[in-house]
């Protein structure tokens, strides 16, 4: 029965072997102890007696091969295609059990050709494309489940991830207006920053336009140094310094102003400090000068000379006393020279102040009659400012004093342009009344009406001077409301505003009369003719 | 295996464990057999799932990429509002700042975990190789980035590099 064991164990067909190790082998050998095949007592030899018992072993273990356990000729020696319609039908037609017996029969487990995971089966292939795992391996492993803690990182990702969204938005949104801001504060656009900072800092999450969204009330916090430091910037370039103390205290310690970053900031303060320093010691000086009935130069000049003695005790800021002293003599008429004096000792002390002293310059030289030096002066401002509209209005005064009538046109019309970029001046006359301080930018459709009133065009006049009186009534802006509406034949506008003067206890002054009279011109008031009202 | 690359996943485990969610969800789409769905483990495939080596072409391609690219688009999305607030802004309120600190973290995990493991970009890039010379070209900057990326991870440049500018935005 050994030879016999030995013989069955040979290799196969194909040549490939099968470990004897299994029951299947047991399983055979028990078929042959069933089929009584002991030695026979005929003539027959031995010899041929035992090989036709191998015969018929070998037919019965064909038989019980192709029978009852052909599912393992997939895995030995059936081609690659039977083993993966065995593996495709395995998990349903096999029992556990049954299963469980296959285990018994394995190849090396080095043979490339079995599964990288069971070593059992062969690898799954379709297509000419042989994978790692046999198909039923490959069915598990496709059904792995998600790690928890993958799971957990997603799901709090997602959620995160809306968070952010909304978070960017909302950083997005000041981030632009901050950059929207920044960039026209390099345009020297003062004015349009300074209003873009100041709405950055007030929004309030339904506030402005310009953040509809606000990290203030989300986290009740700043919206950033950048937008603070900008604002407080655009403080100090419009010559605002008294609004600056206030400002840097809210939002900035002295230990952040000891830092290098913040050293601006605190150029800013220290300005502001002298300038309060000054104005506490002054103004009351100046109160006093204002408490007089009557203002002579000889009244301010006595002012002056107290101030003067200010600067002695080397503890004020000598460049802001000076400012102080060029306030007292626009008190008194006839303080040219002293105006001029004490503006030169501002620039001196303080040359980056601009706001303080440029404008002043250009006023005292309209005054005098020096156009040029005062075209020249309105330039540089505009160059420092490129929003200055006291610049602009300044200029066209001083166009239209030249006789210059389309240049100074031409510029009221660039400069109401600008006004309204400014200010959201809106060409619909509802929203006119609604915007800030616009009283520089509806100046400018004064001097415009006067442009127009020069060159006989006393419609366009009208329409110019119906805007600004609509916008912000002044008194120059009244009088020549009434002197033009008088002469348009609006009567009912022009009694309109002489009952309002009259409310208020005041006369339309004799030169405007004169020239509802026909006795002066438009020419004759404002370019050849000095008129107190009006400067 | 490096250490610097086990410490590093860990330390950005949120990236890591989000790569490997979109990894093993793209394998589940791609119908690829995931042999170990352990993210966080102790050798080189740590923050990456180990799965069946993908023999298509195109899938391989989109296996390593897709879930890069969703890490990488998370990891932008949390990364905007601190490079802005911090960055550009200066914000100085402690609730806000504490809040763009875990934030500029989330950022840093996610953009630390987009690239592939080693394996997956060497089967990307012998794939890659044997394209048509147009998909070649479609494929070129992802293919290459990726492959590149793979290495950058392995050896841990990536999180420097990106914590340095984390850095960078918090000065």
């Amino acid at each position: 029965m050994d030879d016999l064991e030995k013989k069955i164990n040979n290799p196969d067909e194909n040549g490939e072997e099968i470990e004897n190790e299994n029951k299947p082998v047991e399983s055979e050998n028990d078929k042959a102890e069933d089929m009584d095949i002991g030695p026979s007592e005929s003539e027959e030899s031995e010899e041929d007696e035992l090989s036709k018992i191998v015969s018929q072993l070998k037919s019965k273990k064909e038989e019980i091969l192709n029978d009852e356990v052909q599912d393992w000729d997939g895995l030995v020696d059936q081609s690659q295609q039977d083993a993966e319609e065995f593996i495709i039908n395995e998990s349903a037609d096999i029992s556990e059990e049954k299963l469980e017996s296959i285990e018994v029969i394995e190849l090396d487990e080095d043979d490339e050709r079995l599964c990288s995971l069971c070593h059992r089966r062969l690898k799954y292939s379709e297509n000419g494309i042989e994978y790692e795992y046999c198909k039923r391996c490959r069915k598990e492993l496709l059904e792995t489940k998600y790690n928890w803690k993958s799971i957990v990182a997603f799901v709090a990702s997602c959620i995160v991830f809306v968070f952010a969204i909304a978070l960017s938005g909302v950083s997005i949104l000041n981030g632009a207006t901050t950059v929207k801001a920044e960039r026209l504060l390099k345009e020297n656009k003062y004015t349009s920053a300074n209003n873009m900072y100041s709405y950055i800092l007030q929004s309030s999450g339904s506030g402005s336009s310009y953040a509809p969204f606000s990290l203030d009330t989300i986290f009740g916090v700043d919206v950033g140094r950048k937008a603070q430091i900008g604002y407080i910037e655009t403080l100090y370039k419009l010559g605002s310094i008294q609004n600056i103390g206030a400002t840097v205290d809210s939002y900035f310690t002295d230990k952040d102003l000891e830092k290098e970053k913040y050293s601006d900031i605190k150029k800013y303060k220290k300005v502001y400090d002298e300038l309060y320093n000054v104005s506490v010691e002054a103004t009351t000086v100046i109160q006093e000068l204002q408490s007089k009935e009557k203002i002579t130069k000889a009244d301010v000049e006595e002012t002056v000379k107290v101030l003067e003695e200010m600067k002695k005790e080397n503890k004020y800021n000598n460049a802001f006393i000076a400012y102080y002293q060029y306030y007292a003599t626009l008190m008194a008429p006839d303080t040219y020279d002293l105006q001029v004096k004490y503006l030169n000792e501002l620039k001196q002390g303080e040359p980056e102040l601009t706001q303080f002293y440029r404008m002043s310059f250009a006023n005292i030289y309209l005054s005098d009659g020096d156009y040029d030096k005062c075209i020249t002066e309105c330039d540089v401002a505009l160059e420092e400012n490129a929003e200055d509209i006291n610049a602009y209005r300044m200029k066209v005064k001083a166009l239209y004093r030249q006789k210059k009538y389309d240049e100074a046109l031409e510029l009221s019309h660039k400069a109401i342009e600008i006004a309204k970029e400014i200010y959201e001046v809106q060409e619909d006359e509802s929203q006119l009344a609604s915007t800030k301080d616009i009283t520089y930018a509806y100046s400018i459709y004064t001097e415009q009406a006067i442009v127009f009133g020069l060159k006989g065009d006393m419609k366009s006049a009208q329409t110019a001077i119906d805007r600004a009186y609509q916008g912000q009534l002044t008194l120059d802006t009244a009088y020549l409301y009434a002197m033009i509406n008088k002469v348009n034949g609006n009567t009912e506008s022009y009694d309109e505003i002489m009952t309002m003067l009259e409310q208020y206890g005041m006369q339309l002054p004799e030169i405007c009369q004169q020239y509802i009279d026909g006795t002066k011109t438009f020419e004759d008031i404002f370019v050849n003719g000095k008129v107190e009202w009006y400067e | 295996m490096s250490i610097l690359y086990i410490i590093t996943k860990y330390i950005t485990f949120p990236g890591a464990l989000l790569r490997c969610f979109w990894e093993q969800f793209m394998c589940k789409i791609g119908k690829v057999p995931i042999e170990n769905n352990k993210c966080l483990q102790v050798n080189e495939m740590c923050g990456h799932i180990e799965h069946e080596i993908v023999d298509n072409k195109v899938k391989s391609f989109f296996n390593a990429f897709i879930p890069g690219l969703i890490v990488f688009i998370a990891g932008i999305t949390f990364l905007i509002s601190p490079l802005i607030n911090l960055g550009y802004l200066e914000i100085s309120g402690t609730a806000l700042k504490i809040v763009m600190y875990v934030m500029l973290y989330l950022a840093l995990s996610m953009l630390t975990n987009i690239f592939p493991s080693i394996e997956d970009a060497i089967v990307m890039w012998e794939n890659y190789k044997e394209l048509k010379v147009s998909l070649k070209i479609l494929f070129s900057v992802g293919a290459v980035t990726m492959y590149v990326g793979a290495y950058l991870e392995k050896y841990s440049v990536t999180f420097f590099t990106n914590a340095i500018i984390a850095v960078l935005i918090i000065l």
